[in-house]
C-alpha cells in the first residue's frame, strides 16, 4: 500500500508493515556512499603518488596529531549518545551529546590548524613538494568534511534548543549522527596513510 | 490490500497548491516529477542543438583541406565543447529525463523519493549547462578536449615551450567547475533513482517483474553514484594545481599527467555505459510492444546490464594503451575489454529474437529501435577492434576512433533516444507524433549517420588523426572528409524535420488517447498525459507486464508464464 | 508505406556494403596516404596484419546478425489479418549457445591480440641499434642521435633495414609519436621516458604525426622519417657531424650577421653558436634530451626539405636570391618560397607558435635565406 507522509510517498509492503528503514535513511547512506568514494580517489592518487616518489616523512612530531585522532575517535561517543537518547525523546540528554560531539569536533579543527601552522613554518606547503600537494589535499578535504560535520551538529544542537525533535521525528539527529561516525572512520585511513605508514616504511 | 483511494491523494494536491499558481511559477516551482523530466528533456534537446551546430562548424571547417572557417583557437574550443556538451548536457539530461517522467510511472509510484532534490538536480544541471555555454562569450571555452588531458589542461593556448608554469585563461575552470556541478546534480538524480527504484515499487512489483528500462536505469543510477567521484576528484586537484599550487600532474615536481588519465577514465568508461544503458532499457520496451510479444530472455537482458556495469569498472585503461603501460597491464585491460563485448552481444541477440516470430508495427519508433541495433552493432564491432591493442597503437586518436564513439552514441544512444521520444511523447503531450515526418526523419537520419560517420573509419585507416583543425590536400583525404560534411548537413536536414513534427504535433496533432500502442507497461494505465498523481489506484503487480494482464485477463502472463 | 520500407533496408543495405567494399580498396591503394594498410616495415605489418584478422572476424559476425535482423523484420511484419503471436518468454539453451559462441569468436581474437602484442618488440636489422631521443616539443619534433653527436629538428633520417630505438620525452605536454606505415603510436608523455622500436624496410619518405592533442598547433605537428639506404646514410651521417660552413657569399655573409645578431637567441648553429659535439647541445628534459635553447638546430638546413613541422616545404631551388629595382638583394618569386613566407611572418603560418620575431625587410629576409641555403 502506497500512502502520501509529509514530504515523501512511501510504499508498504504487501503485508502491511513498513518495509525496514525510512527513505531518507537509505538517501544517507547513499550520499555517504558517494562522498566515501570521494575519498577513495583521493586515497588512491595519494598511494600512486606517494609509490612513485617513494618514502615520504613528515617533518614533524606525531604527538599532535595522535592526540587529536583521540579526541575524533572518542567524540563518535556523545554521538551516539545524543542519537540513543533522542530515539527515547530524552531531550537533555540530546544536547549534552550534541553539544560535546560538536566541540570536540572544534577542537580537533583547531589542533589541525595548529598543526598546518607548524607546517607552513618548517616550509612544509602544499606548493613545496608533491607530498605537501598530497598531504595537505587529503588532511585538508577531511578537515573540510569535519567543518560540515561540526555546522550540522550545531544546526541540530540549535534546533534541539528549539524543541524540533521528538522520538518519532528527528532525521536530521540521525543524518548528522550517520555523518560524524563517517567522517570519524575516513580518518582512520587517512591517519593510518599519512602518518603511520612512513613509520612503517621508516 | 494494496489499494487507495483517490481522496487520499488529496493531500498531495493541496500541498502543491501553496506553490505559485501563475503558469510560469508552476514550472519554476514544481518537484513534480513528470514536470521536471520534461524540463530535463527540453533542456537536453536545446543543447543537442547546441551540440549539433558546434559539430556542423566543424564539420564545415574539415569540408575540404586547409580550411579557412575557422581559427585553431576557435575550432579546438568547438570540439571540446562539442564532445562536452553532447555528452554532458545532452545524453545525460536526456536519458535522467526519460528516468524521471517513465521510472516512476513504470513502477507505480507517485513520485520520485525526494522530489525537491529532483528539482534541485535540474536547476543544477540547467545553470552548470549554462555557465559551461557562457565560456563562449568570454571567448575562453574550454580547450584541451572533452577528456581535458593534464598537464596541457594547466596550460592555455599559446604558452608554449614555458609550460607548466603558465595558467592564465579561465577555459579549464569552466571546464572543471562545470564538471563539478554537473556532477552534483547527477549524484543528486542518481540517489533518487536508486532510493524511488529500491524502496517504491508498486505492491507485487519485485525486482524480477520491474520494467527493463527500469532496471537499466537503475544500473546506470549505480554506475553514476561508483564512477562520478572519481572525476570529482580529479577535477578538485586540478583545480588546485592550477590555484593553489600544487603539482598532482606536473611530472618536473613529483607529480604525474597519467594520474589524470586514471582517475578520469575510471570515471570516463563507466560513463559511456552510462551513456548507453538508459538507451537498452528503451529499446527493451518498445521492441516487444510493437512486436507484440514479451520481451525474449528478459532475466539475460536484465543481468547482462548488472555484468556490463560491474565489468564497465574495470576496462578504463583501453583509452591509454599508448601511454605505455606494462604490456601485462595492457594485456589485462585488453581481456576485460573483450569480455565487455559477450553481455552486450547477449543483449543484442535477445532484441533480434524478441522481434522474430512477432508481428512487427513499422512505426517510427519501432524503425528507431531497429535502426539502433543495426547501427549500435557496426559501433560495438568497432569497439571489440579497438580493444586489439596493437591495431590499437595505430588507430587510437585517430578518425577511427571517432567513427566508434559516433555509431556508439548517435548510431545507439541517439536513436534509441528518438524511438523513446516516438513511444512516449503521446503519454507526455497526449497527441501523436506525425508517423509520415518521423518515417522521413528516420530514413535521412540513418543515410545521413551512415554517410558521415562511415568515411571516418577509412579516414582512420588512412592515417588522419582527430582534433586537427586543418589537414594538407596531399593525403587522400579529401573526397572522405567531404562526405562526410555532407552526410552531416543530412543529419541536420533529418533533426529539421523532428522540430518540425514536434511543432506541429504540439499545435494540431492527432489525439493520442491513454494507450496508443496496445503497451504492456504501468505508464499506459493512466491518463495521456497522467494526472499530477499518476494512478488513482495504485495498481498490484503479479507479472513484468501488469497492464497487458489487465487487458487480457484471459491469457494474463501470471497464468500461463513460468516465471 | 508499406513496401518501400522493405526496399529501403536492401538500399541501406546495399550502400552499407558498397562504402566498405570501396573504404577497403581505397586505404589499400591510397599511394598518397599515410595508410596503415601500407605498412613499410615490421611493426607496422604485424599490426595492419591483426586489422585483416579482426576485419574478417567482424565481417562474418556483422552479415550475420544483420541478416538475421534483416530477415527478422521483413518475415515477421504485420499483415492483415495476422494472428497474435505466441507470446514466448525466452529459451535458455538459446541464451547458452549466443553467449558461447560469440565468447569463441572473441576468444579468438584475443589470443591473437596478446600474443601480437608480446611480440611486436622482437624485431631484428641489420648492423647496431641507433639509439635516438625523440623530443616533442609544442609543435615540433627533434632528435638526439645520442651515439652519433647530432640533433635534428623535424625530420628523423634513418637507414633503411635497422632497428632503430627510440626513447621519447616530452618537453611540456603529451604528445604521440606515430609513423602510420612504419609503426603505431606511443605517447610522449612527461616524466616518462617510453621506447619505441622499430625499422623500416623501404627507403622513401614516411609522414609523421602528432596524435595526441597537445594545444593550439597540434594539426601542425609533423615531422618527416627519411629512410635511406645504408651508404647515402652514412655520407648524410658525416654531413651532419660536421660544423657549419662559413658562407663566402656577400648575401648570405650579410645574413649570418642578422642571424648572430637575433636567432641564436633560440636557434643554434655548430661552429656558430653552438660547439662541435652534439653531447654539449642537450639538456635533460624528463629522459630525453635535447637543445636547451627555444627553437630547432638550423646547423645543416639547407639539407632539409620541410620547415616548422610541415607547414610549408622548403627547396632552395624555389627561393632564388636576386636583385629588386633599387638593386637590394630580393627573393624573385616570393610567393613560390616557403621560407619567405616563413620568415615574412611566422605567426600568420603557424598561428601560436614559439618563434616571436620582431618584422623582417624583404631585404634581410633575402640576406637570411641566402645564409640559411649555405648551410649544407
Ligand atoms: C555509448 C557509448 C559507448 C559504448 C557502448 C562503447 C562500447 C565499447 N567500446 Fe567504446 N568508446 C566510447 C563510447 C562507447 N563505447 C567513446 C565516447 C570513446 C572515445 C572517447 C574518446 O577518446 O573521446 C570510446 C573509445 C573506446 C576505446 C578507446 C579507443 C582509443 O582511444 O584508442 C576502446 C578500446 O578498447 C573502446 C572499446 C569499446 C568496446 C569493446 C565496447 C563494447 O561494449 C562493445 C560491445 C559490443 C559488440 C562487440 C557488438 C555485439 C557483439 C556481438 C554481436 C558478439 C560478437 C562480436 C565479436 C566476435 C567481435 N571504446
Ligand atoms: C552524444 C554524443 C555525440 C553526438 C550526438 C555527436 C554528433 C555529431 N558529431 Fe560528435 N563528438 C562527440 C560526441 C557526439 N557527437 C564526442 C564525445 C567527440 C569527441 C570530442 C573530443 O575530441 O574532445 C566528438 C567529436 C566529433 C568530431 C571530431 C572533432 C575532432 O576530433 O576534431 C566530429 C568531426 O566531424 C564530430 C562530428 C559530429 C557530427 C557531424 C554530429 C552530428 O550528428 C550532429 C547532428 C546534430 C545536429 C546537426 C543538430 C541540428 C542542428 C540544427 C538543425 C541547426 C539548427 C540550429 C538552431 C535552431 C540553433 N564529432
Ligand atoms: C623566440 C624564439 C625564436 C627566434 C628569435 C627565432 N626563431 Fe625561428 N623558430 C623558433 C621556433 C620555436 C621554431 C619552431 C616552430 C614550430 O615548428 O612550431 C622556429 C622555426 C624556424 C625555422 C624552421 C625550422 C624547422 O625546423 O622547420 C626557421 C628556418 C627559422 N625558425 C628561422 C629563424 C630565423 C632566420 C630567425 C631570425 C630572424 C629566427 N628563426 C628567430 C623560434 C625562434
Ligand atoms: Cu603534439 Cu599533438
Ligand atoms: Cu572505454
Amino acid at each position: 500500500m502506497s500512502y502520501a507522509r509529509g514530504e515523501q510517498v512511501g510504499t508498504i509492503d504487501e503485508h502491511g508493515h513498513e518495509g525496514g528503514r525510512s527513505i531518507n535513511w537509505w538517501g544517507m547512506i547513499f550520499f555517504i556512499a558517494s562522498e566515501a568514494l570521494i575519498f577513495a580517489n583521493f586515497i588512491a592518487a595519494y598511494l600512486y603518488l606517494e609509490i612513485r616518489n617513494g618514502n615520504w616523512q613528515l617533518p614533524s612530531e606525531l604527538t599532535y596529531p595522535l592526540i587529536n585522532t583521540g579526541i575524533l575517535l572518542a567524540s563518535s561517543i556523545p554521538a551516539r549518545f545524543a542519537g540513543a537518547a533522542i530515539v527515547k525523546g530524552n531531550q537533555r540528554n540530546l544536547k549534552i551529546g550534541l553539544f560535546f560531539t560538536a566541540l570536540m569536533g572544534a577542537i580537533f579543527l583547531g589542533g589541525q590548524v595548529y598543526e598546518y601552522t607548524g607546517l607552513f613554518g618548517n616550509h612544509f606547503t602544499p606548493s613545496a613538494t608533491i607530498f605537501g600537494s598530497s598531504f595537505f589535499m587529503l588532511t585538508g578535504f577531511h578537515g573540510l568534511h569535519v567543518t560540515v560535520g561540526v555546522l550540522f551538529l550545531v544546526i541540530c544542537l540549535l534546533r534541539s534548543l528549539r524543541g524540533d525533535f521528538t522520538a518519532k521525528n528527528h532525521f536530521a539527529v540521525q543524518a548528522a549522527e550517520m555523518y560524524w561516525h563517517f567522517v570519524d572512520g575516513v580518518w582512520i585511513v587517512v591517519f593510518s596513510l599519512v602518518y603511520l605508514l612512513p613509520l612503517i616504511r621508516g | 490490500m494494496a489499494t487507495r483511494t483517490i481522496g487520499e491523494s488529496i493531500r498531495l494536491t493541496k500541498r502543491r497548491k501553496s506553490f505559485s499558481e501563475s503558469y510560469i511559477g508552476e514550472w519554476i516551482m514544481t518537484i513534480d516529477h513528470k514536470k521536471l523530466g520534461i524540463m530535463y528533456m527540453v533542456t537536453a534537446f536545446f543543447f543537442f542543438l547546441v551540440g549539433g551546430t558546434e559539430a556542423l562548424l566543424v564539420r564545415t571547417q574539415l569540408a575540404v583541406p586547409d580550411g579557412k572557417v575557422l581559427t585553431a583557437e576557435i575550432y579546438n574550443q568547438l570540439f571540446t565543447m562539442h564532445g562536452t556538451t553532447m555528452i554532458f548536457l545532452f545524453v545525460m539530461p536526456m536519458l535522467t529525463g526519460f528516468g524521471n517522467y517513465v521510472v516512476p510511472l513504470m513502477i507505480g509510484a507517485r513520485d520520485m523519493a525526494f522530489p525537491r532534490m529532483n528539482a534541485f538536480g535540474y536547476w543544477v544541471v540547467l545553470f552548470g549547462g549554462l555557465f559551461l555555454s557562457a565560456s563562449f562569450l568570454f571567448g575562453q571555452a574550454p580547450n584541451a578536449g572533452w577528456f581535458n588531458y593534464a598537464p596541457l589542461n594547466e596550460l592555455t593556448t599559446g604558452c608554449g615551450a614555458t609550460a607548466v608554469s603558465c595558467t592564465t585563461g579561465l577555459n579549464t575552470d569552466f571546464w572543471a567547475l562545470g564538471i563539478l556541478m554537473l556532477g552534483v546534480s547527477s549524484i543528486a538524480g542518481s540517489l533518487n533513482f536508486v532510493v524511488t527504484i529500491l524502496k517504491m515499487r508498486a505492491p507485487g512489483m519485485t525486482i524480477n517483474r520491474m520494467p527493463l528500462f527500469t532496471w537499466m536505469t537503475l544500473i546506470t543510477a549505480f554506475l553514476l553514484l561508483f564512477s562520478l567521484p572519481s572525476v570529482t576528484a580529479a577535477s578538485i586537484l586540478l583545480l588546485l594545481d592550477r590555484h593553489i599550487g600544487t603539482h598532482f600532474y606536473q611530472a618536473g615536481a613529483g607529480g604525474d599527467p597519467l594520474l589524470w588519465q586514471h582517475l578520469f577514465w575510471s570515471f570516463g568508461h563507466p560513463e559511456v555505459y552510462i551513456l548507453i544503458l538508459p538507451a537498452f532499457g528503451m529499446i527493451s520496451e518498445i521492441l516487444p510492444v510493437f512486436s507484440r510479444k514479451p520481451i525474449f530472455g528478459y532475466t539475460f537482458i536484465a543481468w547482462s546490464g548488472v555484468a556490463i556495469g560491474f565489468l564497465s569498472f574495470t576496462v578504463w585503461a583501453h583509452h591509454m594503451f599508448a601511454v605505455g603501460l606494462p604490456m601485462v597491464a595492457q594485456a589485462f585491460f585488453a581481456t576485460s575489454t573483450t569480455l565487455i563485448a559477450i553481455p552486450t552481444a547477449v543483449k543484442i541477440f535477445n532484441w533480434i529474437a524478441t522481434i522474430y516470430g512477432g508481428k512487427v508495427r513499422f512505426t517510427a519508433s519501432m524503425m528507431f529501435a531497429v535502426g539502433f541495433i543495426a547501427m549500435f552493432l557496426i559501433g560495438g564491432l568497432n569497439g571489440a577492434a579497438l580493444a586489439v591493442v596493437p591495431f590499437d597503437y595505430q588507430v587510437t586518436d585517430t578518425y577511427f576512433v571517432i567513427s566508434h564513439l559516433h555509431y556508439v552514441l548517435f548510431g545507439g544512444t541517439v536513436f534509441a533516444v528518438f524511438g523513446g521520444i516516438f513511444y512516449w511523447f503521446p503519454k507526455i503531450s497526449g497527441r501523436l507524433l506525425n508517423e509520415r515526418l518521423g518515417k522521413w526523419q528516420f530514413w535521412l537520419m540513418l543515410v545521413g549517420v551512415n554517410l558521415t560517420f562511415f568515411p571516418m573509419h577509412i579516414l582512420g585507416l588512412l592515417g588522419m588523426p582527430r582534433r586537427v583543425y586543418t589537414y594538407a590536400g596531399n593525403l587522400g583525404w579529401n573526397e572522405l572528409n567531404l562526405l562526410s560534411t555532407i552526410g552531416a548537413f543530412i543529419i541536420a536536414v533529418s533533426i529539421m524535420v523532428f522540430v518540425w513534427n514536434f511543432i506541429v504535433t504540439l499545435r494540431s496533432g492527432e489525439k493520442a488517447g491513454d494507450d496508443p500502442w496496445d503497451a504492456y507497461t504501468l505508464e499506459w494505465d493512466t491518463s495521456s498525459p497522467p494526472k499530477a498523481y499518476n494512478f488513482e489506484v495504485i495498481p498490484t503487480v503479479r507479472s513484468r507486464r501488469p497492464f497487458y494482464d489487465k487487458k487480457n485477463p484471459d491469457i494474463a502472463d501470471w497464468k500461463t508464464a513460468t516465471h | 508505406m508499406r513496401m518501400p520500407k522493405f526496399r529501403g533496408v536492401k538500399r541501406w543495405g546495399t550502400i552499407i556494403s558498397a562504402l566498405l567494399l570501396s573504404s577497403i580498396l581505397l586505404a589499400a591503394c591510397g599511394e598518397t596516404s599515410p595508410s596503415i594498410l601500407n605498412p613499410q616495415g615490421p611493426v607496422a605489418s604485424k599490426e595492419a596484419g591483426l586489422f585483416w584478422f579482426i576485419l574478417v572476424v567482424a565481417t562474418i559476425v556483422f552479415v550475420a546478425v544483420e541478416s538475421v535482423l534483416i530477415y527478422s523484420i521483413v518475415r515477421f511484419r504485420e499483415r492483415p489479418n495476422m494472428p497474435n503471436p505466441r507470446q514466448l518468454h525466452g529459451n535458455n539453451t538459446i541464451e547458452l549457445i549466443w553467449t558461447i559462441v560469440p565468447s569463441l569468436f572473441l576468444f579468438a581474437v584475443l589470443i591473437g591480440t596478446i600474443y601480437t602484442m608480446f611480440n611486436l618488440n622482437s624485431i631484428s636489422g641489420q648492423g647496431r641499434i641507433i639509439d635516438i631521443k625523440v623530443v616533442a616539443h609544442q609543435w615540433w619534433w627533434e632528435f638526439d642521435y645520442t651515439n652519433d653527436n647530432i640533433v635534428t629538428a623535424d625530420e628523423l633520417v634513418v637507414p633503411v633495414g635497422t632497428v632503430i630505438r627510440t626513447t621519447l620525452a616530452s618537453s611540456n605536454v603529451i604528445h604521440s609519436f606515430w609513423i602510420p606505415q612504419i609503426t603505431g603510436k606511443t605517447d610522449v608523455v612527461p616524466g616518462r621516458a617510453n621506447e619505441k622500436l622499430f625499422r623500416a624496410d623501404t627507403p622513401g619518405t614516411y609522414l609523421g604525426i602528432c596524435t595526441e592533442y597537445c594545444g593550439l598547433q597540434h594539426a601542425n605537428m609533423r615531422f618527416q622519417l627519411v629512410v635511406l639506404p645504408q651508404a647515402s646514410y652514412v655520407s648524410w651521417l658525416h654531413n651532419q657531424q660536421s660544423a657549419a660552413q662559413t658562407p663566402t657569399d656577400p648575401n648570405a655573409t650579410a645574413g649570418m650577421k642578422l642571424f648572430q645578431g637575433s636567432c641564436v637567441a633560440c636557434h643554434g648553429i655548430v661552429g656558430v653558436n653552438l660547439q662541435p659535439g652534439g653531447q654539449q647541445l642537450t639538456a635533460q628534459y624528463g629522459g630525453g634530451s635535447a637543445t636547451t635553447l627555444k627553437g630547432p638546430n638550423l646547423t645543416h638546413f639547407a639539407t632539409r626539405t620541410t620547415i616548422a613541422g610541415l607547414v610549408l616545404t622548403w627547396n632552395p631551388q624555389s627561393c632564388v636570391v636576386g636583385t629588386d629595382s633599387s638593386g637590394k638583394p630580393a627573393i624573385q618569386n616570393p610567393a613560390a618560397c616557403g621560407l619567405y613566407k616563413w620568415l615574412r611572418d611566422p605567426q600568420a603560418v603557424k598561428p601560436g607558435n614559439d618563434m616571436q620575431i620582431g618584422k623582417l625587410s624583404d631585404t634581410q629576409i633575402a640576406q637570411l635565406i641566402a645564409y640559411l641555403e649555405s648551410l649544407q
